[in-house]
């Protein structure tokens, strides 16, 4: 009797995992956390000097690798008009291996498509502006439960630790 | 002991679809469905091929109900990993 139920639920656990997998696999575009491949829209052409009118527009879409284009979504920020990008995780990021081994993307903002080289921020002290500009220092909240509520996410970490905060990398994108 | 194991694994997807819903951040539900599998892959062990009485080898269908259970259980295992990691 309970084989024939464990039967059962081994079916619609394989087709449910087979459904997820296709789901994942055939993303064009990212959707949420799950990265995507090629992006579409108006490619603009011409220099950017200055990344204001992305804040109107959010997330920010990051497609890197050129030659196998991998895209994903994420947060940014923008400081006297130049566009930063950080990773959390550090060089553990898909993305920002990537991104070292290639810095050529391409990013969307809105439904538009903008063609930038990324630089790794390495200077301390723009590093340490960076976090203060961010309100990221050491043991001080950065997102409250109440701004990520309704967002279908966890609850980020209200506080980072310093070994947290160095292990982030920090991109400035530029336009190529 | 199996149908326990099952049970706490079937009681926690639940605790967990009704805490957070279904949600990719959903730790209880990805636990959940670890323990369950584990609990359902412990009633088919079984190798594909075996031999019987007159030394025949002859499939076990079992295995294949086995083989959907560890690959359910590899991604249950690895998506509580990303989780919590």
């Amino acid at each position: 009797m309970i084989k024939n139920v464990l039967k059962g639920v081994a079916v619609v656990l394989a087709v449910s995992e087979i459904s997820v997998l296709w789901f994942v696999l055939t993303l064009a575009e990212p959707s949420g956390r799950l990265p995507g491949g090629r992006l579409s829209g108006e490619e603009v052409t011409g220099r950017v000097t200055d990344w204001s009118f992305t804040r109107e527009n959010r997330p920010l879409t990051l497609e890197v690798r050129p030659s196998n284009p991998y895209s994903v979504n994420t947060s940014f920020f923008v400081l006297e008009g130049n566009l930063y990008v950080s990773s959390i995780l550090g060089g553990d990021s898909r993305w920002a291996q990537f991104l070292i081994e290639d810095p050529n993307l391409r990013i969307r903002s809105g439904n538009k498509i903008y063609k930038v080289r990324a630089t790794k921020i390495e200077d301390p002290e723009l590093i340490n502006k960076i976090h203060q500009g961010r309100g990221q220092r050491p043991g001080r909240a950065t997102r409250t439960p109440e701004q990520v509520e309704g967002r279908g996410q966890r609850p980020a970490r209200t506080t980072r630790t310093p070994e947290q905060l160095a292990r982030i990398w920090f991109f400035r994108f530029d336009s190529r | 002991m199996k149908l326990v194991i099952l049970l706490v694994g079937a009681l926690l997807v639940v605790f967990g679809l009704i805490r957070d819903g279904v949600n990719l951040y959903n730790e209880f539900a990805a636990a959940g469905l670890l323990v369950f599998c584990l609990g359902g892959a412990s009633y088919f062990i079984a190798w594909p091929m075996s031999r019987d009485e007159e030394q025949k080898w002859h499939f076990n269908p079992d295995s294949v109900w086995f083989l959907i259970y560890l690959v359910v259980l590899a991604t249950s295992g690895s998506w509580l990993w990303l989780l919590l990691r």
